[in-house]
């Protein structure tokens, strides 16, 4: 309880770092909460379980098209026990302010509807100029489940200790609460959308549509507020590659390419 | 069971027993609430063109086989997922030659089908002679109406021994529309506003109404399918290249934004600005169609100088359509505008190829005050716009596109798609890019702003049908301005998303919940800086129908604008309605309640009223408002149709400012309407 207080009522910087990886969740509006890639590992982890079998990919994303604001991102995903276990990795900035996360998770069925997931976050900060960097560790924790067959809740928290990103700053790596819904009318359709409470940032909702022309191409639309951002994308299968590829527009600032390449061991 | 034969039986014998001309007038008039009621508040819709366009689909019903059935998902009748239910229907069992085929459809219910049933015609029936008379005597032939309305408390421009309005508070209005000899249609409408004068006018060489409209119309059968002489509205592809008159803009009804272009129609309306006069046709052989136009009219502008006689620049050209005061007397038909125009499209199977063009020569000048934001404004004489539109359906994908440009060589496109994922859920998606630099002549293509230049944009909407009970609407637009507008000095951007949802557990109960979130930019003047500017909304709706015929409603609203300084408006009413489908008496009244600090924070709402005047309407200040509308058949020809609406500011000396300010803390309006149809 403590520490949800603390959540609401810190006034905390947040970091320009998008909340979601992979571009299957960029093209459905940063919505991410219900949804089963290998980027779950980095998203909501509780959905790990789903992956039965041994997957690694990488991710691409560049801001606004700017050439100092890119995203490269991989992770690996391992099936261990009755769980899934899944390692990450994921950069941003360039030389002058450069971002790196590492991340260890794992995650648990209880039942056939519920299941856990938590992440051990490792953060550094490296700025410039000799400037130094930082390092700090967290936790993230997330939950999923499953109504029915057709409809499922999730629920996240990231940074639940409230890590900040230097000692003597008074600014945190991301701290959000999120809480979403999938739905899926049809196994061709995927309705999801999330809304994530920010310690010091208006609320932010996401929703998007996926529609899987068929079981190799599925098209993607989305949106976020505040900021408002729209986007559009496209996912398509070859052998055992999964290729996503988004394109997300901001009015002001842009459009944010973006691209994975998953390989799924169907073996 | 019961329910299916229940249904047979209501939809076999409804013809006969309620489709009676008032049925079809009352569906009419519901088809048309409904669209006012849905349709974003700020945009100016003459619902008249509907209604029009309604009574004429009755006596030409539309081939329930055609695609043009479209037509009804965006008037509300049908839902996307309806029309893609009907279309796979007819894919997989080949045409529908019944009414009672239409009931084993997914998703059409009786109500659905009532709403449809005057506008539609069927394979077999339509070759038949028979039939065809049928439906055509079903309408009467000949509507005639007077109308009279005026303000009881008389406001500062009528008052002295020097009134500033040249004519009296009386608005009246005369109409008169006729069929004959099956192929013909006519029509005229005389206005005169409040404060223009009626009689003879000297000085303007003017007899009678202000503003005087009529046409004659052919429609054959051969190639040649209209042709009208007199007064006319035109509308190509999405409305890019060049559209005038009736059209749609963001609302409830948030995934059929596809545009269903008129051709050339005849203008019934009394909307006295957008319109042309002239000639036009249509002409159809095959899967070609070829549209043309050419019209001659006086505008209303203002002149660069006013002390000149016959003055050939104008600074802009006036919208009002009031002809009152002296300025405005001035300012009177004194700039010419001649229009040409012509679309051609053909069809090959599901798509639909077209371009069109239109070109404008002004007789004088038209030369905007110099700035910033007005940089890409038109100016000079004459301007040309062509473009080219294309439609493409696939099973449930509906793809649309359209490319304009204008005769300064700057472009504008937008392309579109709606699509039906399941049979709960459709969903459409939608792209423009208006140049800043492009210069419509009058173009009504689907955006933010009301004119189609400098803004990109997309759109996403939805539609999710869980059950009958339940029913989800929403959108989300996002849009940017790449120059600066009216009231914002830099280059801009805004976002909207709007939710809706409807629970109807029974026939007899509806509740709705509404949710708006507005954001944009505005110039903060006294901090010379531009701000960002959001408004959220909220609606909560209820409705009951205690007994047939009846129908009670209740709103509350609520809205928080966060500029400058924050605001809270709200609005609250009452509304009860009596409309039996056999009783010659029908009426409605309201009682609203509403408090806003300012005209900002304004809450619109629609009012019910008399025919030929459909309004949706700001509710501003700290007051009261009530109306009463009555309604009554008096025998076969006659009606008889009578309102009163009175607005209470409690707190106020005073409503209004400048000519019609009004010395009395309320303001009291009656209308009176005598229709005869035979």
């Amino acid at each position: 309880m403590k520490i949800l207080t603390a959540f609401f009522l810190l006034g905390l910087s947040v970091s320009a770092y998008p909340q979601n990886t992979g571009a299957r969740s960029d093209a459905l509006g940063g919505a991410y909460l219900g949804l089963s890639d290998l980027f779950s590992a980095a998203n909501n982890q509780a959905l790990l379980p789903k992956i039965r079998k041994v997957q690694a990919g990488i991710f691409f994303q560049n801001r606004f098209l700017l050439k100092n604001l890119n995203t490269g991102a991989f992770a690996v995903a391992l099936p261990l026990g009755k769980g899934t276990s899944a390692l990450y990795y994921r950069n941003y900035g360039y030389s002058l302010y450069r971002e790196n996360q590492i991340g260890l998770a794992y995650a648990l069925p209880f039942g056939p509807d519920f299941s856990m997931g938590i992440a051990i976050n490792f953060r550094s900060l490296q700025l410039g100029e000799g400037l130094g960097s930082e390092t700090a560790f967290y936790p993230d924790i997330g939950l999923n489940y499953q109504i029915s067959k057709l409809f499922s809740l999730g629920f996240q928290l990231k940074n639940i200790t409230l890590a900040k990103k230097a000692a003597q700053l008074n600014e945190r790596w991301p701290v959000v609460g999120s809480f979403g819904f999938n739905y899926m009318p049809n196994p061709k359709l995927l309705l999801l959308a999330q809304g994530n409470v920010f310690a010091s940032r208006p609320f932010e909702l996401n929703a998007g549509v996926e529609y899987s022309v068929s079981d190799l191409f599925s098209l993607r639309m989305g949106f976020t507020t505040n900021p408002s951002r729209a986007s559009l994308g496209f996912g398509i299968k070859i052998r055992s590659f999964q290729i996503d590829l988004t394109s997300s527009y901001q009015a002001m600032l842009g459009f944010v390419p973006s691209l994975n390449i998953i390989f799924i061991n169907e073996k | 069971m019961k329910n299916k034969i229940a249904l047979l039986l209501l939809v076999f014998f409804s013809p006969l027993l309620v489709q009676g001309q008032n049925e079809i007038g009352n569906i009419i008039e519901d088809i048309v609430a409904n669209n006012l009621a849905a349709s974003g508040e700020e945009q100016f819709i003459d619902m008249n063109q509907l209604r029009f366009e309604l009574e004429q689909l009755a006596r030409n019903p539309i081939q329930v086989n055609s695609t043009k059935m479209d037509i009804f998902t965006r008037l509300g009748v049908l839902g996307t997922e309806q029309y893609n239910a009907l279309r796979n229907h007819i894919n997989r069992y080949g045409k529908i030659n019944e009414i009672e085929e239409l009931q084993m459809i997914e998703g059409f219910d009786a109500e659905t089908i009532r709403k449809l049933r005057p506008f539609i015609s069927f394979q077999l029936f339509a070759q038949t002679d028979e039939f065809k008379k049928r439906t055509f005597i079903e309408e009467t032939k000949k509507v005639f109406l007077i109308h009279y309305q005026q303000l009881l408390e008389k406001p500062a421009g009528y008052r002295g021994a020097e009134p500033k309005y040249s004519g009296n508070l009386a608005r009246m209005m005369v109409r008169f529309n006729m069929n004959f000899y099956k192929k013909w249609r006519m029509g005229i409408n005389l206005e005169k506003d409040a404060g223009e004068t009626f009689g003879w006018n000297p000085e303007r060489q003017k007899l009678g109404f202000d503003h005087v409209s009529a046409f004659l119309e052919y429609k054959g059968n051969g190639i040649l399918k209209s042709a009208i002489v007199g007064d006319f509205q035109a509308g190509f592809g999405q409305g890019l290249t060049f559209w005038k008159g009736l059209t749609f803009g963001k609302s409830a009804n948030s995934v059929p934004i596809r545009k269903v272009a008129p051709g050339v129609r005849p203008h019934t309306g009394i909307d006295e600005v957008n319109y042309m006069r002239g000639l036009a046709f249509k002409m159809e052989k095959g899967n070609r169609s070829l549209i043309g136009f050419v019209s001659y009219r006086k505008l209303d502008a203002n002149p660069l100088n006013d002390t000149i006689e016959n003055p050939v620049v104008f600074t802009s050209i006036l919208t009002s359509g009031t002809h009152r005061t002296a300025s405005e007397l001035k300012n009177d038909k004194n700039l010419s505008e001649i229009l040409g125009g012509a679309d051609f499209t053909i069809e090959f199977g599901r798509l639909r190829l077209g371009g069109s063009f239109v070109n404008r020569v002004l007789g004088g000048e038209l030369q905007p005050p110099l700035n910033l934001s007005r940089l890409n404004l038109f100016r000079g004489k004459s301007n040309w716009v062509g473009g080219i539109h294309v439609d493409y359906s696939l099973n449930n994908i509906h793809l649309f596109t359209e490319v304009s440009m204008s005769k300064n060589k700057n472009w504008a496109s937008l392309a579109g798609a709606i699509m039906t994922l399941d049979p709960k859920f459709s969903l459409s998606v939608y792209t423009r890019i208006f140049q800043p630099g492009f210069q419509p002549i009058s173009s009504l293509a689907f955006g933010e702003s009301s004119k189609n230049q400098n803004e990109n944009g997309i759109y996403f909407g939805f539609e999710f049908k869980p059950d009958k009970r339940n029913k989800f609407t929403g959108y989300f637009d996002l849009f940017s301005y790449p120059w600066l507008k009216s009231r914002i000095d830099a280059p801009s951007s805004g976002s909207e998303l709007l939710g809706q949802y409807v629970f109807a557990p029974t026939k007899r109960w509806e509740f709705g919940v509404r949710y708006r979130y507005k954001k944009g930019e505005l110039n903060e003047t006294d901090a010379q800086k531009i701000i960002k500017k959001s408004a959220q909304q909220f609606r909560l709706q209820i409705q009951f129908k205690p007994l047939n015929g009846w129908i009670l409603r209740s709103r509350y609203e609520v809205l928080f604008l966060k500029q400058l300084v924050n605001e809270t408006g709200q609005l609250f009413y009452v509304d009860a309605i009596y409309q039996p489908m056999e009783k010659p008496w029908s009426g409605s009244v309201r009682y609203a309640l509403f408090n806003t600090p300012d005209f900002d924070t304004r809450i619109y709402a629609y009012e019910r009223d008399v025919y030929y005047t459909y309004s949706v309407k700001p509710y501003f200040g700290q007051g009261q408002k009530v109306y009463l509308n009555l309604k009554w058949q008096f025998n076969r020809y006659f009606k008889l149709i009578f309102r009163i609406g009175r607005l209470v500011y409690p707190f106020a000396n005073s409503i209004g400012s400048g000519n019609d300010l009004i010395a009395a803390n309320h303001r009291t309006e009656i209308k009176i309407q005598l229709r005869v149809r035979w």
